[in-house]
C-alpha cells in the first residue's frame, strides 16, 4: 500500500488534537468588569443619597479680590501663515487671493498670545448669592450679548477664534460676510452646553442658547468653508477670561478667601508643565492647565504670569 | 454482496413511498400536514395540478425501477447463481421501447403544461379587446400595473400608481415590503431590481418571478380569498435573504381603496401639531 | 470479506479518541460582552495626550454593569427626578435583550440580537459583523445624535421617530422596514435601542471624566472614579452624586424630547409658483443650498470635492481625526473601527428620501437640519420658505434632467 498513508494519519492526528484547545471565541475586548463592586455601587448610585455638589464649599468667601494676568511667550514665535480659501467663495472671502487671517496663533508686539482662555473649575457649584456672584455680574446674568459681545464671521474666519460666555445667557450669532455661511458648534455633553447647526445668509444672525455648560473649550466650525475654525466656552459661573493681543486678561469680583482651581488652555490644549507660571511672582505648578490659588484676601491683585516657549509652537 | 444489501436497496422505495403515506396522514409526526401552503389564488390550482402529475409518475417510476432494482440483486446475486454468465447481443425491442416510452412522456407533460405557461407569461389581462374585438391581439388595451415592485437588498419597495394610473408620476404612494391587493379582481404587478437578483415569489398565489436589475417585467394573477399571506424572497441575494420577507394582504375593494388613501393622506401630511401623536 | 476493516494498532486508536474528545468538548458560545467605546478613548487620548489606564477602564465597565447591566441581564437604571418608566421597563428590555429564545409563556427574546445586532452591535456602536459591507454605516446609538426625527437639531429623536423609523425603515440604506413585526416587539426594541443609546452617553462622559477633560478633577490614569473601599468618604459621595446628575440630564433629555410643529404651507403652495419662489431660494444666498447639494442638485456641491477638509459625519470625524499616522489607524482598526469614508449630501433628483418623503418629514429636515451631519437648520428662513423650497426640492426628481432614461425610450419596444 502507499506508504503515504503513514504519514497521512500522523499528520490528521496532530490536526485534531492542534484543534482541540481551538473553539473558545473571544469575539470582544472587553474592559473587564467586576460584578460584585458593580452590585453594590449599584445598590449606592441608584438611590441618590449622595450629598449635593456644594461640596467642596466649606469655605464662605470674606471679600472680592481682582485676578489680573498676561500670557508672553520667552521670543516672538514664527507665526504661521492663514489658511487659503478654497471653493466658489474664494474669490469673495479672499479678492486678492491671499492667505485668510490667521486665527490658531495670534502673537501680540510684546509675544502677547491672544485665545488664552482661563476659567474657574473649583468649587465646582458657585450659588448664586451675592456673596459670591458680585452684583455686577448679577446684572449681565441673562443678558443677551450683541454688537461687538456678539459671535462673527468675517472674511470667512471667524472673528474671536475664543469666545467665552455665561451658561444663562443668550448670543447672538452674526454673518458679517455677503455669502451664507452655518455655524455649526459641537457643545458639551459633559456640562450640557447644547450643539446647534444653523444657515446664517450674509448680513443675518441667529441666536444661540447654550442651556448648559461645557468643561472645556468645544469647537465650532463652518461645513462650507473648512477652515474656518474656533472655539466657545460656555461656564455656569462668571469667573473666566480670554487673553487679549498683549496676552492680557483679568477676572474681577473673584470671591476671596477660598480655595480655587483655574483651568488654563489654547486652542483646545491645555497648559502643561512646560508652562512657566509665576503667581504674584512666586512660582506655580501646572498639572494638565490646571493651577490652584488660596489665601487670597479681599481687594488683593492677583498676578498671574505665563511664559510660554515659543519652540513648541512653531 | 449477499441477499443482506439487496434488503437495504428495497427499503429506498418503501421508505421513499412510506414518507408521502405518512404526509398524508392527519397531524402526523414529522410532517404534521406540511404540505403546499393555502391556495388563495383562482388558478393556483394549475400549479398544484401539475406538481402532482408529476410527483405521481415519477412517483411510480421510482418504486418501479426501486423493485426492479432490488429484484435483479436478490435473483442475481453471487452467491446464489453458480452457472456461468451468458452473453447476449442486446434486445432492440427492449431497447425501442425503453427510448419510445419516455420520449412520449415527456412530450406529454411539455405539451400538458403550456397552456398554464401561456396563461402565467403571454395572456395578460386586458381592459378591451380592441377594434377587433379579439384577445391576444397588438390592438388590445391592456391593463395597467396596480403597483410597481422593487425588489432591492433586503426590502420590496412599493409603488402604487395614484389618480393617473401610471407609475412614475408624483401622485404614486410608495410603500415598502406590505403589498395589499383587492380580491377577486386581475391584477399586473411590474416587477424590478434595483441591485442584484431577487426572486418575487408569493406561496400562497402559486406565483414566482425571478427579478433580474435592467429588466422590468410583469406579472398577474387573480386572488380569491381575503387574508394576509407572505411574500418571500426566492434566490439568494446576500447575507439578509432570509429577512426579505413582506406581507401580503389581500381585501376587499373597499378596504383597499380605504387603505390606499390613508396612505396617500399620510404621504401628503403637510402639518403636524405637538399634541397629537403619530402613528 | 471476514477480514476486519481495519488493525487496531496505535495510531487509528489515538485518531479515533483525539476526534471523540474533540467531538464532545465541542465549541462553547463566545462569552458576549458590551465592546467599550475605544473609537472615542482613541479620539480623546490623542486630543488631551493622556492615556486611560488598566484601572480606570475596568472601574468604568463596573460602573456601566452596575447601572445598565450586561447584553444577557439587562438592568433599567433608577435616576432620581426621572421616572424612567416613561421611556422603558423591565420587561421590555428583557424581550430584548439576551440570547433569541422563546419563553414557557410564548413571550420571545433576543429581540434585539435576532433584528439589529448584526448590523448595529451589541453594544448598539454600529458596528456588527455585516456592518463593513454596508453604505452607509449603520448607526451608531452611543453619541445620543440620530438623523431622521422630528426635534430640534441637537435633541433627542421621539419614540414616534424611532417607531416610524423601525415602520418604514430608512429607504436608499440597508435598515429594514419592520412593519410585520408585532407592536409590542416594536416597543421592546425601541427601548432598547434607548437603553443602549443611555449606556453609550454615560460611557463617554465617564471616559472624559476619567481623562482628566471633566470638573471632578481625575488626575492620572491611577485614579479611579468610584472604589467602593472609599464608600464613606465626602469625595466618593460628590462622585456618586456626579453620577447620578449625569444620569438625570441623560434621561431628561430623552424624555423632554418633543416633536416640533409643522405650521401649515401657505395658500400657493404646490403650484408653479411656489416651485419657482423654492428655486429662487435653492440657488439664491438666503437658502444656499447649491453649496453642497450642487449647481443642479446631483449632490455634488463644490466643497464636495475639497480634500484638505472634506465633508464629513460627526462619528467619522470622531473615529478619524485629522493628522493621523500609521500608528493611529493601525490602533483604529485592531478595535475594529470601520474604514474611514466622506460624506456626499444628498442627490435630491432621485426621489429617495431617507428620513421619509412626506412634506412634514422633508420640512423637519429643512428647518432643524440633520443631526451629525453637516446639514444646518435653516432657522432664518419663515416657514413659508421652506415650504417654497420643500416644494422645489419634491418636484426635482420629476423634472427630465432627473429621467434620463424616459427621455431615451424607444416607444415602439417600449413594454408598458
Amino acid at each position: 500500500m502507499f506508504r503515504g498513508k503513514k504519514i497521512a494519519s500522523w499528520i490528521s492526528l496532530l490536526l485534531i488534537v492542534g484543534c482541540l484547545p481551538g473553539c473558545q471565541r473571544k469575539v470582544v475586548d472587553a474592559w473587564p468588569s467586576n460584578s460584585d463592586a458593580a452590585r453594590q455601587i449599584r445598590d449606592v448610585v441608584e438611590p441618590g443619597e449622595g450629598s449635593q455638589a456644594t461640596a467642596g464649599l466649606a469655605k464662605e468667601p470674606t471679600g472680592f479680590a481682582t485676578l489680573r494676568g498676561v500670557v508672553q511667550f520667552n521670543r516672538k514665535p514664527n507665526v504661521p501663515v492663514g489658511p487659503l480659501a478654497s471653493g466658489n467663495d474664494a474669490k469673495l472671502c479672499s479678492p486678492d487671493d491671499s492667505a485668510l487671517e490667521n486665527t490658531f496663533l495670534q502673537v501680540g508686539p510684546n509675544n502677547g498670545l491672544r485665545n488664552v482662555a482661563i476659567w474657574l473649575t473649583k468649587p465646582r457649584r458657585i450659588p448664586e448669592d451675592p456673596k459670591w456672584i458680585h452684583k455686577e455680574y448679577q446684572a449681565t446674568r441673562d443678558a443677551l450679548l450683541t454688537g461687538k459681545d456678539a459671535f462673527d464671521q468675517k472674511k470667512c474666519v471667524f472673528v474671536s477664534p475664543m469666545f467665552a460666555m455665561r451658561s444663562t445667557q443668550t448670543v447672538e450669532i452674526l454673518n458679517s460676510d455677503s455669502m451664507l455661511h452655518n455655524t455649526k458648534i459641537e457643545g458639551d455633553p459633559s456640562g450640557g452646553a447644547a450643539g446647534a447647526n444653523s444657515g446664517i445668509s450674509g448680513g443675518g444672525k441667529v441666536l444661540y442658547e447654550p442651556a448648559g455648560y461645557s468643561n472645556q473649550p468645544f469647537k465650532v466650525s463652518c461645513s462650507i468653508h473648512g477652515w474656518m475654525q474656533s472655539w466657545m466656552l460656555v461656564r455656569p459661573n462668571p469667573f473666566f477670561a480670554v487673553s487679549d493681543l498683549n496676552g492680557g486678561f483679568e477676572i474681577a469680583q473673584l470671591p476671596a478667601g477660598i480655595d480655587m482651581e483655574f483651568r488654563v488652555s489654547h486652542e483646545g490644549k491645555f497648559f502643561g508643565a512646560d508652562v512657566e507660571a509665576t503667581v504674584n511672582g512666586e512660582p506655580l505648578t501646572i498639572k494638565s492647565g490646571r493651577l490652584k490659588l488660596s489665601g487670597i484676601e479681599p481687594n488683593d491683585e492677583i498676578e498671574l504670569k505665563f511664559v510660554l516657549d515659543a519652540k513648541n509652537y512653531e | 454482496m449477499g441477499r443482506f444489501w439487496s434488503l437495504l436497496f428495497l427499503l429506498v422505495p418503501i421508505l421513499g413511498a412510506g414518507l408521502f403515506v405518512v404526509a398524508a396522514l392527519p397531524n402526523s409526526a414529522p410532517l404534521y400536514d406540511h404540505w403546499f401552503p393555502e391556495d388563495v389564488s383562482r388558478d393556483g390550482f394549475i400549479i398544484d395540478n401539475l406538481f402532482n402529475f408529476i410527483l405521481y409518475l415519477t412517483g411510480v417510476i421510482f418504486i418501479a425501477t426501486g423493485f426492479l432494482l432490488f429484484w435483479f440483486l436478490w435473483k442475481y446475486d453471487a452467491a446464489k447463481n453458480t452457472e456461468p454468465v451468458k452473453f447476449i447481443h442486446g434486445s432492440h425491442t427492449l431497447e425501442i421501447i425503453w427510448s419510445i416510452l419516455p420520449a412520449v412522456t415527456l412530450l406529454f407533460i411539455a405539451i400538458y403544461q403550456m397552456d398554464a405557461w401561456a396563461a402565467a407569461k403571454m395572456r395578460r389581462p386586458v381592459i378591451s379587446a380592441g377594434a377587433d374585438g379579439v384577445e391576444g391581439t397588438s390592438d388590445d388595451q391592456l391593463k395597467p400595473p396596480l403597483v410597481e415592485i422593487t425588489g432591492r437588498q433586503f426590502e420590496w419597495r412599493l409603488r402604487y400608481a395614484g389618480a393617473d394610473q401610471k407609475i412614475g408620476t408624483p401622485d404614486d404612494v410608495h410603500g415598502v415590503n406590505e403589498l395589499h391587493i383587492p380580491v377577486d379582481e386581475d391584477i399586473v404587478v411590474t416587477l424590478k431590481g434595483e441591485d442584484v437578483l431577487h426572486s418575487f415569489f408569493l406561496p400562497n398565489l402559486r406565483l414566482k418571478q425571478d427579478i433580474v436589475p435592467g429588466m422590468k417585467q410583469f406579472i398577474w394573477f387573480r386572488a380569491t380569498r381575503t387574508g394576509a399571506y407572505d411574500i418571500v424572497c426566492a434566490e439568494l441575494c446576500g447575507w439578509g435573504h432570509y429577512k426579505m420577507r413582506g406581507r401580503l394582504v389581500i381585501e376587499s375593494r373597499e378596504d383597499f381603496d380605504r387603505w390606499l388613501q390613508a396612505e396617500r393622506d399620510e404621504q401628503n401630511r403637510v402639518q403636524y401639531s405637538p399634541s397629537e401623536t403619530d402613528e | 470479506m471476514s477480514k476486519m476493516f481495519f488493525s487496531w494498532n496505535q495510531r487509528s486508536v489515538l485518531l479515533l479518541v483525539a476526534l471523540v474528545a474533540g467531538m464532545s468538548l465541542g465549541c462553547s458560545p463566545p462569552v458576549v460582552e458590551f465592546r467599550p467605546a475605544a473609537g472615542y478613548k482613541l479620539a480623546r487620548e490623542a486630543e488631551l495626550e493622556v492615556q486611560l489606564g488598566a484601572k480606570q477602564e475596568e472601574n468604568i465597565a463596573t460602573i456601566l454593569d452596575s447601572l445598565f447591566g450586561t447584553p444577557d441581564k439587562p438592568h433599567v437604571p433608577q435616576v432620581a427626578e426621572v421616572d424612567m418608566g416613561q421611556l422603558m421597563n423591565q420587561t421590555a428590555i428583557e424581550m430584548a435583550a439576551g440570547a433569541v429564545a422563546v419563553d414557557e409563556d410564548g413571550r420571545p427574546h433576543g429581540l434585539y440580537r435576532q433584528h439589529c445586532a448584526h448590523c448595529h452591535g451589541i453594544t448598539g456602536d454600529g458596528m456588527g459583523p455585516t456592518a463593513e459591507f454596508l453604505n452607509p454605516y449603520p448607526r451608531d446609538y452611543r453619541m445620543g445624535k440620530f438623523k431622521f426625527k422630528s426635534t430640534t437639531t441637537n435633541a433627542r429623536p421621539t419614540d414616534d421617530d424611532l417607531h416610524r423609523l423601525l415602520k418604514h425603515g430608512v429607504p436608499g440604506t440597508a435598515m429594514p422596514s419592520f412593519r410585520v413585526l408585532p407592536q409590542g416587539q416594536k416597543d421592546s426594541l425601541v427601548q432598547y435601542v434607548i437603553y443602549l443609546s443611555m449606556r453609550g452617553e454615560l460611557e463617554r462622559l465617564l471616559i472624559g471624566e476619567l481623562l482628566g477633560a471633566g470638573e471632578l478633577g481625575i488626575e492620572g490614569p491611577e485614579e479611579v472614579l468610584l472604589t467602593l473601599a472609599d464608600k464613606n468618604t465626602a469625595e466618593f459621595q460628590e462622585r456618586s452624586a456626579w453620577v447620578q446628575e449625569k444620569m438625570t440630564s441623560i434621561a431628561s433629555s430623552w424624555l423632554q424630547a418633543q416633536s416640533e410643529e409643522v405650521p401649515p404651507p401657505p395658500e400657493n403652495w404646490g403650484s408653479a409658483e411656489s416651485r419657482q419662489l423654492g428655486r429662487d431660494l435653492f440657488y439664491g444666498t438666503r437658502g444656499g443650498c447649491v453649496k453642497c447639494h450642487g449647481n443642479i442638485a446631483l449632490g455634488d456641491g463644490d466643497n464636495t470635492f475639497d480634500l484638505k477638509t472634506p465633508l464629513v459625519d460627526d462619528w467619522t470625524k470622531e473615529n478619524w481625526p485629522k493628522k493621523l499616522g500609521e500608528a493611529g489607524l493601525l490602533e483604529r482598526e485592531a478595535v475594529g473601527i470601520l474604514a474611514e469614508r466622506p460624506l456626499r449630501p444628498r442627490n435630491l433628483r432621485q426621489g429617495v428620501y431617507r428620513g421619509g418623503r412626506r412634506p412634514v418629514d422633508i420640512y423637519w429636515r429643512i428647518r432643524y437640519g440633520i443631526s451629525g451631519t453637516p446639514m444646518p437648520a435653516a432657522k432664518e428662513l419663515k416657514s413659508d420658505e421652506i415650504w417654497y423650497l420643500l416644494d422645489y426640492v419634491r418636484s426635482l426628481p420629476y423634472e427630465s434632467i432627473s429621467q434620463p432614461h424616459e427621455q431615451l425610450r424607444n416607444l415602439k419596444r417600449e413594454r408598458l
